[in-house]
């Protein structure tokens, strides 16, 4: 070898060794977080009119909860997280908001509860893309403005009682009406004919399908694009035999697609994860249940009992039907329950309800109805179960 | 012969030069005629000694690092007895707390006890047991599997697992759900399939 | 000069021959034939290297560097190392995220880290192609196989130490690595609970020896963690101090090159040499000429690594959680190859008799090669049967590699590389595989074994009897056992054949 090609070489390599950790030295002389821990302790100066805060070094900024298992450093840049003089300030400086809520600043210590367990992210990370995400790999991005409301539940067992949780009691509300829980269950009520609802929440990136979502390939997205039209986000795929989702279409504004969203995330977020323990003296237990309402007629009872077990969300408001079951012989719905006294013997409408159904298939080749009647003896009791049956007979419209 | 005058008397005859025995040679008056001396005896053991205790340092070291105790979440558990469980039936009593399924064969079909293991072999959700259907079904994409496990409907690749079972010494049944079956044919194992005592 | 000047002279003067410089540096640095020569001698770290080198011995084109490369990314890799163990904890509470606080709070802390994967990398590679040039070389002829063994060890402790390091950052891909991989040592025969003939349970066989635990856990990452820190970086510098050793003890194989009209006329460098005894004399001193070409290809590589890590950050995925699989989950790449004919033959083979195989044949090439020709210079037109086998064997191994790492996506399914990984297609059918009935299969072998074993000897009469007896035979073994991994391959592909002999009883299938 050419000893001048050596030379070159050596020259270029030093050269660009030394060029080159120099970037990396001032790339740690200033980080992006130095930048935003600078103009925010100018701000404060101006704020306060101590021109002395000026100047304060600027550091990694964490608080440690141990006992949570996080580190958050999302105070490096929200630095004036807790301080009242910068509420008017905007983001990054800006004081945590109130919500208009009396106390609850002061409810929630910063110090001693961080910032991750209620907006998610993740804290470790010092630098915003990272801090707030998507990013690859960590499946806790920042929560949206609008949902965060559904973290209160990790510790709140009395989330819907709360004041500022209107919007989570009126999607609550709604989850009843609908009858969701006739499919989905929920912490052991209800019936396992779809996915279980708090598991949903602490599903892993992965175990979601984003081929039909439009939005960012985020749990929150595909959760929110699946409320308003559950056919497209899971449609059928006939290669593997997954049928179409049997999930109804309700024509949802997109307000209470997010509200709903908040609550399936509040579901899950009451369910304590191994890698965000809750200490105990931050959990507030849920309100006593309420006493069972006594009940003006064995009628009403039955109507409670209906909406209650969540028979209303196959069977429909007032036993409408409607809902698309695939393949079924009877017309591909489930079966509407006005006229249900005419064609069945009381007995027969116990039985059924006691022991559940299985639809026969329409098409003999084809799929298996993905929706079935389940058997209720072992939720619901012998004067329950007579009490819907009541009900039912009083559906029929009066001739 | 007597010409030189003896002024010095003839030197005294040298003492034979000691040699030491090789290992060859054979000292024939000896009573004893081993294949070695004590030296070398001594030599070969005091090197067999130290080649033991350091084939024993290297056997000691190599189960040292065997542990005894492992902190692994227990997996084993107890059943209750055969008798406890209804014939011809799945008995869902330790779904929720050990995602199990007990089923106790009719005596036409062997009368044996085999578990099992509630996950879905598509992506791991609990199917559901469905008796009015006779089969086993999940939730999330609709896989379908026969009493006994076998898939035959929707997205699972494999039928279910079964777990490992024995019989404690006081009869009951003892499953460990860290051992699991997937092939079918080791399901007539008897570490697979509970035969009750005749 | 000024009166400064004069000074500083003065005082430079008395320092350079004060009792204390002295003692340290024991010679002048001017530059003299003697001044040379004892830069070297009286160094302990440049005393491996000779005082003079024959000129053919310091072109790059020999060695490529590499043996060099590699030993200069091991300190590389371990002053790396040692400070990225300032931070990190080998517990399961705390790894992951100490490898989270190396990337965002500690300072350097992405760049050592980086670094510290892409040079584990690098070596893993340039040891490879290490040991490809020795060969090509011959530079494991005698006297030099000893050293050639030696190698193929540093070679396992190479791939050993990036295994090892695979697991500590604790994340998903480092968990289900290490799991497939230590799955594979479940399969050995006899002391592997799913190997064939098997005659332990899992709670005692070799993945348990391995990880301390039938799961991967904080056993098995604190085990990793001591090998991976201690054990097999000592185990290496103990060996490649006899490798170097042995460098210097055997002579370093570059021989001298004849000018461009001899070899364009074919002569080969052995008859040239005998002719002209006297080139083999003609050297050059090490310093600086050697020891500056090795300086700056350390810097060159440090240039380029330091770009790599400064631009790449080398990844970190989710927490390990051992109670989900990644679709795919892969071997680290050096494995992946392995893990590619695990499509094509049972773990026990394609994850422990295979790999052996390799180990052993390549140990045992310097013993089998009996040609003397090509030492110290590349030849291929007189070693054609040595360069052929190798070589083959060096494209299926990085063939493998390529489309276990390129072409594989989940559930082991082929893909293009440029095509989309789509985790919701639909598995391909293995409805039409098949095995061959098993007398059939057994003739199969047998013929194959047979073709193999026999038909050389007819054939190349010359160069069986140039093996000899012994050789002959284990070099056909080899040679069949070489060839019977695309013979698998296309017995699957074209004819969908799974196993030629199954024998499910006793978990054997081939």
């Amino acid at each position: 070898m050419k000893r001048s090609i050596w030379n070159l070489l050596f020259l270029i390599s030093s050269f660009s060794l030394g060029a080159m950790l120099g970037v990396a030295m001032v790339q740690e002389l200033f980080p992006e977080w130095a930048g935003v821990q600078t103009a925010y302790y100018r701000r404060l100066a101006q704020a306060t009119g101590d021109r002395s805060k000026a100047g304060t070094p600027v550091k990694v900024l964490q608080i440690q909860l141990p006992d949570m298992k996080q580190v958050d450093r999302c105070v490096t840049c929200h630095v004036g997280i807790s301080n009242p003089k910068m509420a008017d300030q905007p983001q990054p400086f800006k004081t945590h908001p109130d919500l208009g809520i009396p106390n609850f600043l002061a409810k929630h210590s910063f110090d001693e509860m961080g910032c991750t367990v209620c907006h998610h992210g993740q804290g470790r990370a010092t630098t915003k893309a990272a801090a707030h995400g998507p990013v690859h790999h960590w499946e806790e991005p920042l929560l949206p403005k609008d949902l965060t409301i559904g973290t209160c539940s990790t510790c709140h067992g009395n989330v819907m009682k709360l004041p500022g949780a209107e919007r989570l009691a009126k999607a609550q509300q709604m989850f009843e009406e609908k009858g969701c829980i006739g499919c989905h269950q929920l912490n052991g009520q209800g019936m396992l004919i779809g996915p279980e609802l708090s598991e949903t929440a602490r599903k892993t990136t992965d175990q979601f399908d984003f081929r039909y979502v439009q939005g960012h390939h985020t749990w929150v997205d595909w959760i929110d694009e699946h409320f308003k039209d559950p056919q497209k986000i899971t449609p059928a795929d006939p290669v593997i035999g997954i049928p179409e989702s049997s999930m109804p279409n309700y024509d949802m504004t997109d307000e209470e697609s997010r509200m709903l969203t908040a609550l399936v995330l509040s579901f899950g977020s009451a369910v304590e994860s191994e890698h965000r323990p809750i200490p105990a003296r931050f959990k507030v237990p849920a309100p006593p249940k309420e006493p069972e309402p006594v009940y003006a007629s064995s009628i009403e009872r039955g109507r409670a009992v209906y909406q209650k077990a969540g028979c209303v969300g196959c069977h429909g408001f007032e036993g409408r039907g409607g809902v698309r079951n695939n393949n079924m012989d009877l017309g591909e719905e489930v079966p509407p329950l006005t006229y249900v006294s005419k064609g069945f013997t009381r007995e027969e409408l116990k039985e059924t309800i006691r022991e559940g159904k299985y639809p026969a298939r329409a098409d003999r080749s084809g799929p298996t109805p993905p929706l079935w009647m389940p058997s209720w003896k072992q939720k619901l009791t012998d004067e329950e179960i007579d009490a819907v049956v009541d009900y039912l007979t009083s559906l029929e419209p009066a001739s | 012969m007597n010409d030189i005058p003896p002024s010095t008397p003839p030197p005294a005859p040298k003492p034979a030069p000691y040699k030491p025995l090789m290992q060859k040679e054979v000292d024939e008056s000896k009573v004893w005629n081993l294949w070695f001396t004590r030296r070398e005896f001594l030599t070969l053991a005091a090197w067999g000694a130290f080649l033991a205790g350091l084939g024993g340092t290297l056997l000691a070291a190599l189960r040292y690092v065997i542990p005894n105790v492992t902190y692994d979440p227990p997996t084993v558990f107890k059943l209750g007895k055969p008798e406890d469980y209804v014939a011809g039936e799945v008995d869902g009593r330790w779904k929720q707390k050990h995602r199990i399924w007990v089923i106790r064969d009719l005596p036409s079909l062997g009368g044996g006890i085999y578990v099992i293991y509630a996950r879905c072999t598509h992506l791991g959700c609990t199917p559901n047991w469905l008796p009015g259907q006779n089969k086993f079904k999940c939730p999330c994409h609709g896989s379908g599997f026969r009493f006994g496990g076998i898939n035959f409907e929707g997205p699972a690749p494999r039928p279910l697992e079964r777990c490992r079972l024995a019989l404690a010494e006081d009869g009951q049944i003892q499953v460990d759900i860290g051992t699991r079956f997937k092939n079918p044919k080791d399901w007539t194992k008897p570490e697979a399939y509970l035969k009750a005592k005749a | 000069m000024s009166k400064l000047q004069v000074k500083m002279t003065d005082i430079a003067r008395a320092i350079r021959t004060s009792p204390i410089w002295r003692s340290i540096f024991r010679h002048g640095y001017q530059d003299t034939p003697r001044n040379r020569a004892l830069m070297i001698l009286s160094n302990v770290f440049l005393h491996i290297l000779p005082v003079k080198v024959r000129p053919s011995a310091i072109r790059y084109r020999y060695t490529w560097r590499l043996g060099e490369m590699s030993f200069f990314l091991f300190w590389l890799l371990t002053l790396t190392g040692v400070l990225l163990m300032f931070y990190y904890r080998p517990t399961v509470e705390n790894a992951y995220w100490d490898m989270k606080d190396l990337r965002f709070v500690v300072a350097f802390g992405p760049f050592l880290r980086n670094i510290h994967r892409w040079s584990a990398h690098v070596m893993v590679l340039l040891v490879m192609f290490h040991m490809a040039s020795v060969f090509y070389r011959s530079a494991y002829k005698p006297p030099r196989e000893y050293n050639w063994v030696v190698g193929v060890i540093l070679l396992l402790i190479t791939f050993l130490l990036s295994f090892t390091g695979y697991l500590l950052p604790w994340d998903q891909l480092a968990i289900w690595a290490v799991t497939v991989g230590t799955n594979m040592a479940a399969a050995t025969p006899f002391l592997g609970s799913e190997g064939p003939f098997s005659i332990v349970t899992p709670e005692n066989d070799m993945r348990f020896l391995l990880l301390g635990s039938k799961l991967v856990g904080q056993s098995g990452l604190l085990r990793f963690y001591v090998l991976h820190c201690v054990l097999l970086p000592l185990a290496f510098v103990v060996l490649v101090s006899v490798h170097l050793w042995r460098v210097r003890k055997d002579d370093f194989s570059a021989i001298p090159v004849p000018p461009e009209e001899e070899r364009k006329k074919g002569v080969l460098p052995e008859t040239w040499l005998k002719q002209n005894p006297a080139e083999l004399d003609k050297k050059v001193f090490t310093w600086p000429n050697l020891v500056s070409r090795q300086f700056v290809s350390a810097l060159v590589a440090t240039a380029i690594l330091t770009a790599w890590s400064l631009i790449g950050h080398a990844p970190l995925e989710e927490l390990a959680n051992p109670n989900m699989t990644p679709n795919p989950s892969k071997a680290p790449w050096y494995f992946v190859g392995l893990q590619e004919l695990l499509v094509y033959f049972d773990p026990w083979m394609a994850g422990v008799v295979l790999p052996t195989l390799i180990l052993v044949g390549l140990i045992a090439i310097p013993y089998l090669d009996k040609n003397p020709l090509g030492i110290g210079y590349y030849n291929f037109k007189n070693r054609k049967f040595a360069v052929t086998m190798f070589t083959y064997g060096l494209v299926l191994w990085f063939g493998l590699i390529f489309v276990g790492y390129y072409m594989r996506g989940p559930g082991w399914e082929l893909y293009m590389p440029w095509e989309k990984w789509d985790l919701h297609r639909p598995p391909s059918s293995t409805a039409g595989l098949h095995n061959m009935p098993n007398g059939l299969g057994t003739v199969f072998l047998l013929g194959y074994g047979a073709a193999v074993m026999l038909l050389p000897k007819k054939l190349f009469k010359k160069f069986s009897e140039g093996l000899g007896p012994v050789g002959y035979w284990v070099v056909m073994f080899f040679v069949m056992t070489m060839l019977f991994v695309p013979v698998k391959i296309l017995l699957r592909n074209a004819f969908a054949i799974k196993y030629i002999i199954s024998i499910p009883a006793f978990n054997f299938n081939i």
